[in-house]
C-alpha cells in the first residue's frame, strides 16, 4: 500500500511539476507573436536556398543551341524547313496539352520540353516529308512515347527518334533527301522530284563522293535532314550547350570518336581517312552525337555510363551503316543504347566517396576461393569437393542450411551441429553434395520447367 | 592550383559582412542559457534562482558521462531555471541570468601561468574540460574528450577555416583580425597531442588572411597553411582531408584512425584564450546577415544572448522575414521564434524574405539530368536513391549507399525539377534505420522460400 502511495505522490508531484513548466511558457510565445510577428517565420528543410537552374531553363538552352542549326535548314531548304518545324511543334505543344488535360495531370507545357521535342522531330526531318505526317509525328513522339510508353516512370526511350522509326515506314518520303537550294513548293503534300543522295550512299559502296566536297560537308551544303547537315553548326551548339553546362561531353565525343576510329581501321575505300571523315560529318551524326544520344530521359548519368553508352552508340552506327540495308544508321543505335542506360547508371555507377567496394568484393571472392581449397586439402572427400565449390559460395550456404534440418531425420546425433558457427569439415562437405545434388535436382527441374 | 575535392557546387558568396570589422553587441538584459549546448549529457545546474553569479561562473557542472559545463556569460541575478525548448525541438534546462551591466569577472579566472613546454597533457586538458570549450560544428562535441580519443592516435592536426556557405563570414574575420589568437591555439593543440604538424586550411576567398598567417608563420616549420578552392562543403571534415592529401575516407569512419584530428578555427581561438586569459568559452563571432537584416554584421556575442536582441543590434528588420535560420543557408534549421538564444554552435543568423529562401512550388517528375550526382561530394546517385525510396526498395537505397550522404544539400542546391531530394534522402535514411529489423526478418523469409 505504501508503495502505492508514493507512487500515486510521485505521479502527482510530477504533474504539478508540469504544469509549473508549462505556465509560463504560454504567455512568454504569445508575447514574441505579438512583436516580432513570429507567425510569418516559416519552417523547412535545409537547404534554404536554390540554385539558378530550371527545368525550364535547361530546356531554353537546348532550344537555342537548335536555333543556327535551323536557321541554315532555312537558308538551305527554303522556308518551308520552318513550316516544318512550326508544325511539328504546334503539334506537339498541342497534343501534350489535350493529353495532360485527359490524364488530369498537370499541364507542363510552358517548360520548353515538348518545344524541344518538337523542333527535334522537324530537325530530324527530309525536306519533303508531307505535312500531315509530321504532325502524326509529333502526335505519336508526345502521346504514345513520352505519355503512354514513359507513363509515372520514365520515359526510357527518345521520343523523337522512336517516332521517327515509327514514320519511316512511309518510306516513300523519309528516305528521299532534297539537295540543297531545290525549289519546293511551301505547302506541297510531298516531293518527288530534286531528291539527292547523301554522301554516306556512295561510302557504303566504298567510294569517295565528289559532289560535296570536305569542306561542304563540314559546313553543311549537302542533301539531308533539315537540322543534320551542317557539323559545323552542330558543334557551335554542343559548345554552347558545354558553357551552360547542360550536357557533358561524355557521350558526344565518345560516340563521334568510336566512329571516326571504326570507320578509319575498316575503311572500305584506298583512302581511310577521307572515309572517315565523310563517314562523321555526313548523316545524322553530329545531330545524333549532340542532340539526340545526349536527351538527359534517356541516358546515363554516371561519366562511365556515358562513355560507354556512347561507344555503344558508335559501334551500333557504323554496324548499321555498313551492313544494314539503310544508308543511315544513327536514329536505330542510339534507340537500341537507350534501352541500356538504365542498366549502365545502375551496374556501372562509381562506389561513394571512401567506400572501396571493388576491393571488399574481390576480397570476398578470394575468400571463398581459399575456403573451398582449404577443405579440398584437409579432407579426403577434396575430390568432390573441388567439383562442387566451382559454384559460387552464396547460393549453397543457405540451402546447406535447409539441408541440415532436413537431414534430422535420418542422422540425430548432429542435429544441433550444423546450426553452430564450428561446423566441422566433414558435415559441411556433406552439407555441400547434398546441396548440390539438391541443386542439381533442382535446376533439372527448373529446366524441364523452362522447356514446357 | 588550388586543393579541392571531387563534385561539389559553386555557390555565390553573398557575403555583406566580409569587409566590416567585427562588432562587440550592447550588452543583452537578460541571457538564456541551455544546459546542452554540447553532444552528450546535460550540464547539472548548480545554482538556485536568485544567486548573484560572476561573468565566468560555471552555472552548469559536469554530468556523468561525456559532458561538459557552461558558464555564465554575464555578470548579475540568475531569476528563473525552466525547462525551454531548443531549436532542435527538445526541452532543455536552461538557466536565465538577469544582467546587471558591470561585467565582474569572476574570481577563480587567472591566465595560466606556466610555460607551454613545462605544461603536461592532463593540464591542458583540464583547462579545456574547465573552460566548456566544444567544437563549433554541428555535432558539437565536448574538444577534451575528442583529444583525450585522438591522443597517439593522430599524426597532424587540422585547422578548418574553409567557409564556403554564403552570407556567412565569420571565419574569415576571425582570421583577419585575431590570427594570432588562432596560431596560438593551434600550437597548444599541437603540444597537448605532441603532433608536429599542423595545417591552417584556409579558402582562396580569403586570400589576404592567407597572407597575414604565412607571413605570420613564416619561420615555423611545425605549422603550414594551404589554400583551398572555395566550393561547397569545403568545410567537410572528410572533402577537407580529401583536398588535402588525396585520401578518400568513409563517411561513417572516424578520421582520429586515419591518423588526422580535425580542429574549427573557432574553437582553436577559445582555446588560447583559455589559457592566456583565463576566460571560457562564455562567448563567440556570430555572422548575421541576408535581405532581412538592416546592417548585417559580425558580431562578438554573450552566450544565451536571445535572437532578439541580436538582431535589434543589427538595427532589426527591414522587411518582414519569411525565414530566420540558425546556421548557414545550406544546413541551418529554420526556426520559428525569435526568443531562442545564441549556443556554442551557432555560427550565423540569417533572416530571408520570401523571394530568398521560397521553396519551390512547382516539384516536377525528375528529368534525370544528372547534376544532383555530379554535384555530390560523395559521388551518390541521388535520383536513383529517391526513386527507390519513393517505391519503398529500401534495401536498393541502401544498396546505393544512401548512409554515406553527408546531408550537405548539394543535390537540392542544383536540382531543376525543384525535387527536394535531400529531404527525400533523409527520410530514407530514418526509415531504413526505423525499419531496419523488420526488414531484415522479411529478406530471410524471401530467401528461405
Amino acid at each position: 500500500m505504501t508503495d502505492k502511495e508514493k507512487t500515486a505522490n510521485l505521479i502527482k508531484n510530477d504533474d504539478t511539476e508540469i504544469v509549473i513548466i508549462e505556465e509560463p511558457a504560454i504567455p512568454l510565445s504569445d508575447n514574441e507573436d505579438e512583436e516580432f510577428e513570429s507567425q510569418t517565420l516559416e519552417t523547412g528543410f535545409a537547404p534554404h536556398i536554390h540554385g539558378t537552374d530550371t527545368k525550364r531553363g535547361l530546356m531554353l538552352d537546348f532550344c537555342i543551341a537548335l536555333i543556327p542549326v535551323l536557321i541554315w535548314g532555312i537558308m538551305l531548304f527554303g522556308w518551308r524547313a520552318l513550316i516544318l518545324t512550326l508544325v511539328s511543334v504546334v503539334f506537339s505543344v498541342g497534343s501534350e496539352f489535350l493529353y495532360k488535360k485527359l490524364m488530369k495531370e498537370p499541364v507542363s507545357v510552358f517548360d520548353f520540353s515538348t518545344v524541344l521535342t518538337g523542333m527535334l522531330l522537324a530537325l530530324n526531318l527530309s525536306i519533303a516529308v508531307p505535312l500531315w505526317l509530321v504532325a502524326l509525328g509529333a502526335v505519336f513522339a508526345v502521346v504514345a512515347v513520352k505519355g503512354l510508353l514513359g507513363g509515372k516512370l520514365h520515359v526510357f526511350l527518345n521520343p523523337v527518334l522512336a517516332a521517327r522509326l515509327v514514320m519511316s515506314f512511309f518510306n516513300k518520303y523519309m528516305n528521299t533527301y532534297t539537295v540543297p537550294k531545290a525549289d519546293i513548293s511551301l505547302f506541297a503534300p510531298f516531293v518527288d522530284s530534286a531528291s539527292g543522295a547523301t554522301p554516306l550512299a556512295s561510302l557504303k559502296s566504298g567510294i569517295i563522293p565528289e559532289s560535296p566536297s570536305l569542306f561542304d560537308a563540314i559546313i553543311g551544303y549537302e542533301a539531308g535532314c533539315i537540322g543534320e547537315v551542317s557539323a559545323l553548326l552542330l558543334t557551335v551548339g554542343f559548345i554552347y550547350l558545354l558553357v551552360r553546362k547542360a550536357v557533358s561531353w561524355h557521350i558526344p565525343v565518345s560516340y563521334i570518336g568510336t566512329v571516326l576510329v571504326l570507320a578509319f581501321s575498316f575503311s572500305r575505300s584506298i583512302q581511310p581517312f577521307d572515309f572517315a571523315l565523310y563517314e562523321i560529318f555526313s548523316g545524322g551524326l553530329f545531330m545524333g552525337a549532340v542532340f539526340m544520344a545526349t536527351d538527359y530521359m534517356t541516358s546515363p548519368i554516371t561519366s562511365t555510363g556515358k562513355l560507354i553508352y556512347g561507344v555503344g552508340c558508335g559501334v551500333l552506327t557504323v554496324v548499321f551503316r555498313f551492313f544494314g540495308i539503310s544508308t543511315e544508321g544513327v536514329c536505330l543505335a542510339v534507340l537500341i543504347m537507350n534501352l541500356t542506360s538504365r542498366y549502365l547508371d545502375i551496374y556501372l555507377r562509381p562506389a561513394a566517396f571512401g567506400i572501396f567496394k571493388k576491393k571488399q568484393i574481390n576480397l570476398k571472392l578470394v575468400e571463398s576461393f581459399i575456403k573451398g581449397i582449404n577443405k579440398a586439402d584437409t579432407k579426403p572427400e577434396a575430390a568432390v569437393c573441388i567439383e562442387d565449390s566451382d559454384k559460387p559460395k552464396a547460393e549453397a550456404e543457405p540451402e546447406a542450411e535447409i539441408n541440415a534440418e532436413t537431414k534430422i531425420e535420418a542422422e540425430p546425433e548432429v542435429i544441433d551441429e550444423p546450426s553452430k558457427e564450428s561446423t566441422p569439415a566433414k558435415q559441411n562437405s556433406k552439407a555441400n553434395k547434398t546441396s548440390n545434388s539438391n541443386k542439381k535436382s533442382g535446376k533439372k527441374s527448373k529446366s524441364k520447367k523452362k522447356r514446357k | 592550383m588550388a586543393l579541392t575535392f571531387l563534385g561539389g557546387i559553386h555557390i555565390k558568396g553573398r557575403k555583406n559582412t566580409e569587409k566590416k570589422q567585427i562588432e562587440v553587441i550592447t550588452p543583452p538584459k537578460t541571457v538564456i542559457l541551455p544546459m546542452s549546448q554540447h553532444m552528450g549529457v546535460p550540464a547539472e545546474p548548480c545554482v538556485k534562482v536568485g544567486d548573484e553569479v560572476y561573468k565566468g561562473q560555471i552555472i552548469g557542472t559536469f554530468a556523468d558521462g561525456v559532458s561538459s559545463p557552461v558558464h555564465s556569460s554575464v555578470s548579475g541575478k540568475v531569476i528563473n531555471i525552466e525547462e525551454r525548448s531548443c531549436i532542435t525541438g527538445e526541452k532543455t534546462c536552461c538557466i536565465i541570468i538577469e544582467n546587471d551591466g558591470l561585467d565582474r569577472l569572476s574570481p577563480h579566472i587567472k591566465p595560466w601561468d606556466k610555460r607551454l613546454n613545462d605544461t603536461s597533457f592532463e593540464e591542458i586538458v583540464d583547462v579545456i574540460k574547465n573552460a566548456g570549450i566544444t567544437e563549433i560544428s554541428k555535432d558539437n562535441y565536448p574538444i577534451y574528450e575528442k583529444i583525450n580519443l585522438a591522443n597517439g592516435k593522430v599524426d597532424k592536426v587540422i585547422v578548418n577555416c574553409a567557409e564556403c556557405e554564403p552570407y556567412i563570414s565569420a571565419n574569415h574575420r576571425l582570421l583577419l583580425e585575431n590570427t594570432d589568437e588562432v596560431i596560438n591555439g593551434l600550437k597548444i593543440i599541437l603540444k597537448a597531442l605532441g603532433v608536429r604538424s599542423g595545417i591552417i586550411a584556409v579558402q582562396d576567398s580569403m586570400l589576404d588572411a592567407a597572407n597575414l598567417l604565412e607571413e605570420k608563420l613564416v619561420d615555423s616549420d611545425l605549422i603550414k597553411v594551404k589554400v583551398l578552392k572555395t566550393k561547397y562543403p569545403q568545410g567537410n571534415e572528410h572533402q577537407l582531408i580529401y583536398a588535402l592529401t588525396g585520401k578518400e575516407i568513409a563517411a561513417e569512419k572516424p578520421l582520429i584512425d586515419m591518423g588526422y584530428i580535425v580542429f574549427n578555427l573557432h574553437t582553436c581561438a577559445a582555446i588560447f584564450k583559455a589559457f592566456a586569459y583565463g576566460i571560457p568559452l562564455v562567448e563567440r563571432i556570430v555572422s548575421v546577415d541576408g535581405d532581412c537584416i538592416k546592417e548585417p554584421k559580425n558580431v562578438l556575442v554573450p552566450m544565451g544572448t536571445t535572437y532578439k536582441d541580436l538582431i535589434d543590434f543589427c538595427g532589426g528588420f527591414v522587411k518582414t522575414p519569411y525565414k530566420l535560420i540558425s546556421g548557414s543557408a545550406m544546413t541551418g534549421i529554420a526556426v520559428t521564434d525569435t526568443e531562442y538564444s545564441i549556443v556554442k554552435n551557432t555560427t550565423a543568423l540569417l533572416a530571408f524574405s520570401k523571394e530568398y529562401a521560397i521553396e519551390r512550388e512547382n516539384v516536377f517528375d525528375c528529368i534525370r539530368c544528372g547534376k544532383c550526382h555530379y554535384s555530390c561530394p560523395m559521388r551518390l546517385l541521388p535520383n536513383y536513391i529517391i526513386e527507390f525510396a519513393a517505391a519503398g526498395k529500401f534495401d536498393k537505397a541502401e544498396d546505393f549507399d544512401v548512409f554515406s550522404c553527408i546531408e550537405c544539400g548539394s543535390c537540392s542546391y542544383v536540382c531543376p525539377a525543384n525535387i527536394p531530394i535531400a529531404k527525400y534522402i533523409r527520410g530514407a535514411k530514418s526509415k531504413i534505420t526505423e525499419n531496419k529489423e523488420p526488414e531484415l526478418s522479411k529478406g530471410r523469409e524471401e530467401d528461405a522460400e
